[in-house]
């Protein structure tokens, strides 16, 4: 009888044996009782194994919790801050070109600032990737060359590519920026990347006078719901 | 070792790599759902877990896509599950390689079972977890340990299950 449940658990029954199991489970209160307590404690020691891991896991955000804190403040005054200049140039911008007439190069001024640092704020305390935190250091420094040598160090990150690309940007680099920004595709991932990558690709376009091609992507960004929409059907106004 | 056999083991500075390397693009992800973030972090948690619980079970050895993306998948799961939306191709396709039982944790019997394996003695927790948690069979444990013989270990077994009906009687 025990052999049964057992080979239930161990998903070895025959085709015979099933038989037994399951004709077992209707008549024979006992074998029933002994299987559901069996089946509570595989669930329970589930339940145990889960809590353990998830109090563990919890653990490491309590650790790095200073970090943790200081991702979404970092992130937060970034975004206020990227609003804000984006707005001030934007301002400026469009009194620019009434006054002196529109140009893609202008636009490009207008609208571009170099994207916060949004993936690892310089932090204190414990980090476990060197280069990473080597490579924002050098971002934020506006030490471009740099940057780019080491992002391209850091393999398989689509935020390392992402960098990489706006760092060539600044350094006047348009050709090599346009084309990791073209090839880079974000298959299944984060958000906001996906949405920069079109946006600051459409700034390249416009600095390097591409301006259908600017166009279309900033079509593009105006159909979906993205974190850009706005900003990207405001320079469409204006091209 | 592979990244899978550490994750088996449990190692805590792979655990704590791997967990805070993903948990800011996942949070970036999941932003798209308009979740509360406790709520996220609470995915992305639950999601890790059970990536870590699959590999125990040998689930993901011959894994063939990323780490990450087989996270960023079971956590998609799980908001859409939360959400109650539709599940994709995606997300259907993820079955294969992800079994993972809701468990209802307020089960008065399951909370007192659950309490009274911490006063279960190692060696009886030990072959318990090998059997109902990693799905290994007997035969397997029987490699793994010490026991002379199949018979030895299954006496051992149904010992370590009454000894745990008694405490449960008492408690």
């Amino acid at each position: 009888m025990e052999e049964l449940i057992e080979k239930y658990f161990e998903n070895t029954l025959t085709e015979q044996e099933l038989k037994a199991f399951e004709e077992n489970l209707r008549s024979n209160a006992s074998f029933k009782e002994e299987f559901e307590f069996q089946k509570s404690l595989k669930q329970s020691i589930h339940l145990k194994e889960r809590n353990e891991l998830k109090s563990i896991l919890k653990g490491f955000d309590n650790k790095n919790s200073d970090v943790r804190f200081e991702i979404q403040k970092n992130n937060k005054v970034w975004r206020f801050a990227a609003a804000a200049v984006v707005l001030i140039l934007a301002a400026f911008g469009i009194y620019k070109y009434q006054t002196d007439g529109k140009n893609t190069q202008d636009l490009y001024l207008a609208y571009h600032q170099p994207y916060p640092n949004i993936v690892a704020p310089n932090v204190r305390g414990e980090n476990t990737e060197g280069i990473k935190n080597e490579a924002f250091k050098a971002y934020e420094a506006e030490n471009y060359q740099e940057a780019i040598r080491l992002f391209s160090q850091i393999k398989d990150e689509e935020f390392a590519i992402f960098y990489t690309a706006i760092s060539y940007l600044e350094l006047n680099e348009n050709q090599k920026a346009i084309e990791i920004l073209k090839s880079n595709k974000f298959s299944e991932t984060p958000f906001p990347f996906e949405t920069y990558n079109k946006w600051y690709l459409a700034l390249a376009y416009l600095k390097t006078g591409q301006k259908n091609e600017a166009k279309t992507i900033l079509e593009d960004l105006t159909k979906t719901d993205n974190p850009q929409k706005q900003k990207a059907q405001e320079l469409l106004n204006e091209l | 070792m592979t990244e899978i056999e550490k994750l088996k083991q449990r190692d805590p500075k792979t655990l704590e790599r791997l967990y805070l390397a993903h948990k800011t693009s996942f949070v970036q992800f999941a932003a798209k759902y308009q979740m509360r973030r406790e709520d996220v972090l609470d995915v992305y948690q639950d999601a890790f877990v059970a990536m870590v619980e699959n590999a125990q079970k040998g689930k993901i050895d011959d894994l063939k896509s990323e780490l990450k993306t087989y996270l960023f998948s079971i956590g998609k799961y799980m908001i859409f599950n939360l959400l109650k939306k539709p599940k994709t191709d995606e997300l259907i396709n993820l079955e294969d390689n992800y079994e993972y039982e809701d468990i209802n944790a307020s089960e008065d019997l399951l909370i007192k079972l659950e309490k009274n394996l911490n006063n279960l003695g190692e060696q009886c927790y030990k072959i318990l977890r090998m059997f109902y948690y990693e799905n290994l069979k007997l035969n397997d444990i029987l490699n793994k340990s010490s026991y002379q013989s199949k018979d030895v270990l299954k006496s051992q077994k149904a010992r370590c299950i009454k000894q745990l009906k008694e405490m449960l009687q008492k408690s």
